[in-house]
């Protein structure tokens, strides 16, 4: 199955050092046959890209290798010897170590705990020595770029510091082979370039990294290898050199993809939402957000464009009422919602795509039928005087997994096993389907597939033709410009620039949201 | 796309599902007896004998079954409290002084009114888990407002309970001629009829099992309804499971808490109300013989089942009422069955152990996700 090409050994990664090969590995669920004799190496020093869709299979191997799963089938060399990983720290003691899609980091901790966790160094006496601990961070996180607070919080610091804290505990454990399971997903474009240079700086001290992606550019980037992973089974592994995005697309897909969908001009109708003078603080009691007014009409879609920690989330939180306001009013359809609870915002219809699926979008351990009916357990719809109508929400859920291509062996299985990107369109599907007024989407998508991506952007424009208004925010500036009528570039809590769609220019957006033009305020 | 994805409700999966919810306290349960043999004869007991006393003692013959399972149904319902709590993700292991309190005032009223028996048993059941839950509304509110942890709270309203009740007894309902602390006798028209009186063709004599047994099945069907079925429970679960995405579902999480443990409360004092009034008839001191704190190991033991607790419930009455028989046949000290108990919840808690004898399962994505949420309030309960 696999074309292993013929081409000399590129820079990284020398064709002949293999590292790991994993040889027909398999991996069955209940009603899932999540790898297929899956075959993969990977050489020293090189970063080998997975591609594939959602559900396809890929944190499964991964996961295998990182001795979370044992496979059904198949054999794990490392070195040339063959292992069998029955856990994550046999897989650390092997040098393997991980960086989940979804990290596993403890937020009350600071990042120097979290990085000794499981493996606490001691003093003489037995006790936590952290001491020794912080030093060692420090000097991996200077030698690799991996700019680290080691004493912050892991709930305070920002997506990206968390992602280096993942990698870092990592390599403090010791790891020659890294697996980088959608590191790309929450990270701004800037935090995407350090996160680069620090996987070039990596393979070039000898590591070697499996690096799984949906971005087609950062396979073309990054890479040396990709290999193209279908319904379980890897489908090919190319050159990256010797490969183009739309050849990688389609052999994903199975189709030709339209990497951007294009809009239709039609004009924006009434105000949906109206925010003025809005002001809120974090968590911490800081401001985030500074007065800022804007208004999304009916049929319009508002892109907030910005890096990650400028106040979007609490933008996201406080007009959908998880969190209190300090000041300024959010009207919906003209009516004052400000101070109105979650349910009667959902009631007066706003729906929200938050922008932490696993924290705030769904409940792992309860199955599809009810995730669906989160946030419309007591409309009249599908709450009968005498209970829920469970079998008319099992035909909701149906058809949701159906409309929305969510792979899973049945509506009746838990959340949390579905794949990421499988998650993210469970949320997408409810919330959509609901048939809100006003759509604020986060991230709505963070880790999907380039197929998903073009059914989720036709979703959204096909929301906007049919009236409704969406606020989308979204660190992924390509996104914004291809779906926004309007930009607003948040920076510090403010509204430092405002464009339309049309006329918006790249690099003064992307002036703006590192703070360095303010035409609008 | 995705031919092989099957949408429909599948068998496989539930079936699965109960499957593996049934085998892990069912395992729990025998790995705990073969402990057990293991200690009996390191202390040179004959475990045969044992636990053949054991099984003598708790089913065979009218008399020893009837024992069994009237002690079952006090824990039934306080199952079911600490049960519904812990599906809410609150930890009430204050059931005792719920019981005590919701029990006292339903007995109180009993020795008052005069009634119709139609009348007069709903009213008291009423009282009881009314007061019962009251007793459990404090430390909800506190919860709920300032995150003042239920166990701390609902303990310490438990002992305030317990004192109560028992000071009342003592100086304001002690029947003048009794030589013990006991109220005087409630009207017995609040008498739980006796199963002869109600199935005369079932049973040839007289027996102590009263409709109370009916009771506790009802109202553990009624509570599993409640919670897999309506938007209630749903709403309960929610807040359980994850109570950020309930919050974000429209859920009003502290409406939810309190909620839970109100009813978690009216329980716990239906328990003792429906033990007062099918069985002592009168409200004594210090009652309940811990039935509020066996309640918590009864819900752990049915993973917070509510059908699960009849059974745990009745394996829980068994072991004390077998106990005292593997005194008498074996000689091995009753003090065995504590160790049993002891075994069982350790087991149940440690799920990790019972799955798949220590091979590891992949459950650890969630694991780090519950220790994740968890490390905030939310009184998860190792
Ligand atoms: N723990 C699990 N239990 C049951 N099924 C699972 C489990 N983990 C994964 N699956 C199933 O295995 C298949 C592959 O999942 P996997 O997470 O490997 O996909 P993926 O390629 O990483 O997708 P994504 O891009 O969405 O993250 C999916 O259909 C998923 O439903
Ligand atoms: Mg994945």
């Amino acid at each position: 199955m696999q074309a292993i090409s013929e081409s000399p050994p590129r820079v990284g990664g020398d064709a002949g050092d293999i590292v790991v090969r994993l040889t027909e590995i398999s991996k069955f669920f209940p009603g899932v046959v999540a790898n297929d004799r899956v075959n993969l190496d990977l050489r020293r020093g090189e970063i080998h890209a997975l591609l594939g869709e959602n559900g396809a299979g890929k944190t499964t191997v991964m996961n295998v290798l990182y001795g979370l799963y044992g496979p059904d089938g198949g054999v794990i060399e490392v070195e040339g010897h063959s292992v069998r990983i029955k856990s994550p720290n046999a897989a650390l003691a092997l040098g393997i170590g991980m960086v989940h899609q979804h990290f596993m980091l403890i937020p009350r901790f600071t990042i120097v705990e979290n990085v000794v966790l499981g493996h606490e160094p001691r003093t003489r006496f037995g006790a936590l020595d952290l001491f020794e601990a912080r030093r060692k961070l420090v000097e991996l996180s200077e030698r690799f770029g991996l700019a680290v607070d080691p004493d912050r919080r892991v709930e305070d610091a920002s997506v990206g510091m968390q992602q280096r804290a993942e990698i870092l505990k990592a390599l403090y454990l010791g790891a020659k082979v890294l697996i980088l399971d959608e590191p790309t997903a929450a990270l701004a474009p800037q935090e995407v370039d350090d996160l680069f240079a620090t996987i070039r700086s990596l393979t070039d001290g000898g590591l070697s990294i499996f690096f799984i992606t949906h971005k087609l550019e950062e396979v073309i980037e990054i890479s040396d290898r990709v290999s193209v992973i279908r319904a379980g089974r890897v489908v090919e592994t190319f050159d990256t050199a010797r490969t183009t995005k739309e050849e990688l697309a389609h052999r994903m897909v199975g189709r030709e993809v339209v990497l951007r969908v294009e809009k239709t001009a039609h004009t924006v109708g009434e105000p949906v939402l109206e925010v003025e003078n809005l002001s809120a603080t974090d968590h911490r009691g800081l401001t985030a957000i500074d007065g800022i007014s804007f208004t999304v009409g009916a049929g319009e879609i508002v892109g907030i464009a910005g890096v990650d920690g400028n106040g979007q989330r609490e933008l996201e939180e406080v007009i959908f009422g998880l969190q209190k306001h300090t000041g300024g009013r959010i009207l919906l359809l003209g009516e004052d919602v400000s101070r109105l609870d979650v349910r009667k915002r959902i009631d007066r219809g706003i729906g929200l795509i938050p922008q932490d699926r696993q924290r705030r979008g769904l409940v792992l351990d309860f199955d599809l039928v009810e995730n669906v009916l989160l946030g419309n357990q007591w409309r009249a719809l599908y709450s009968r005087p005498l209970g829920i109508d469970y079998s008319y929400l099992r035909e909701q859920a149906g058809e949701a997994v159906e409309e929305f291509d969510i792979k899973t062996p049945s509506v009746e299985v838990d959340a949390s096993t579905l794949s990421g990107g499988n998650q993210q369109k469970l949320i997408l599907a409810r919330e959509i389907r609901r048939g809100p007024k006003l759509l604020l989407a986060a991230q709505p998508t963070r880790g999907l597939d380039v197929g998903a991506i073009e059914f989720v952007h036709r979703q959204l424009l096909e929301l906007r033709e049919h009236g409704v208004a969406i606020l989308l925010i979204s660190y992924e500036l390509e996104e914004v410009l291809s779906l926004a009528d309007r930009i607003l570039v948040l920076y510090e809590g403010a509204i430092a620039l405002e464009v339309s769609g049309d006329d918006a220019v790249r690099e003064e957006i992307g002036l703006a949201m590192t703070g360095g033009s303010r035409r609008n305020g | 796309m995705g031919s092989a994805v099957i949408v429909r409700p599948s068998l496989g999966v539930r079936a699965r599902r109960l499957g593996f919810a049934i085998a892990q306290p069912v395992g729990s349960v025998v790995i705990a007896l073969i402990i057990g043999a293991i200690i009996m004869i390191a202390f040179g007991f004959d475990p045969i004998k044992g636990y053949g006393g054991l099984f003598r003692y708790a089913f065979l013959s009218e008399f020893n079954i009837t024992v069994t399972i009237l002690n079952s149904v006090p824990l039934v319902f306080t199952g079911l409290a600490v049960a519904f709590a812990f599906r809410c993700g609150l930890f009430n292991i204050g059931a005792e002084g719920q019981l005590l309190v919701g029990s006292l005032f339903a007995g109180w009223l009993g020795t008052l009114i005069h009634l119709p028996m139609i009348l007069t048993v709903p009213i008291l059941l009423v009282t009881g888990s009314v007061m019962g839950a009251l007793w459990a509304l404090l430390p909800g509110v506190l919860k709920a407002t300032t995150g003042a942890h239920e166990v701390i709270t609902t303990m310490m309203m438990s002992w305030i309970g317990l004192y109560l009740t028992s000071y009342l007894v003592k100086n304001v309902l002690m029947d003048p001629r009794s030589t013990i602390p006991a109220s005087n006798r409630i009207t017995e028209q609040a008498d739980l009829l006796t199963l002869d009186k109600v199935f005369p063709f079932l049973f040839g004599r007289p027996t102590r099992l009263h409709i109370g047994v009916f009771i506790a099945i009802a109202v553990a069907v009624f509570i599993w309804y409640l919670l897999t079925r309506t938007s209630l429970g749903f709403s309960v679960r929610a807040v359980g499971s994850n109570p950020f995405a309930a919050e974000a579902g429209g859920v009003r999480v502290s409406r939810s808490i309190v909620v839970s443990l109100l009813i978690s409360g009216a329980l716990a004092g239906l328990a003792g109300t429906v033990e007062i009034l099918g069985l002592h008839h009168r409200v004594f001191d210090r009652f309940s013989a811990g039935y509020g704190f066996t309640g918590i190991t009864v819900a752990l033991l049915a993973k917070n089942h509510p059908l699960g607790v009849i059974p745990a419930a009745l394996l829980f009455g068994a072991l004390t009422n077998g106990g005292a028989g593997m005194q008498l046949a074996a000689d091995i000290p009753i003090d065995i069955v504590d160790v049993l108990s002891g075994v069982i919840i350790f087991l149940v808690a440690a799920e990790e152990i019972v799955k798949g004898f220590g091979r590891r399962r992949a459950k650890r994505q969630a694991a780090a996700q519950a220790l994740a949420l968890s490390s905030g309030d939310e009184g998860a309960v190792a």
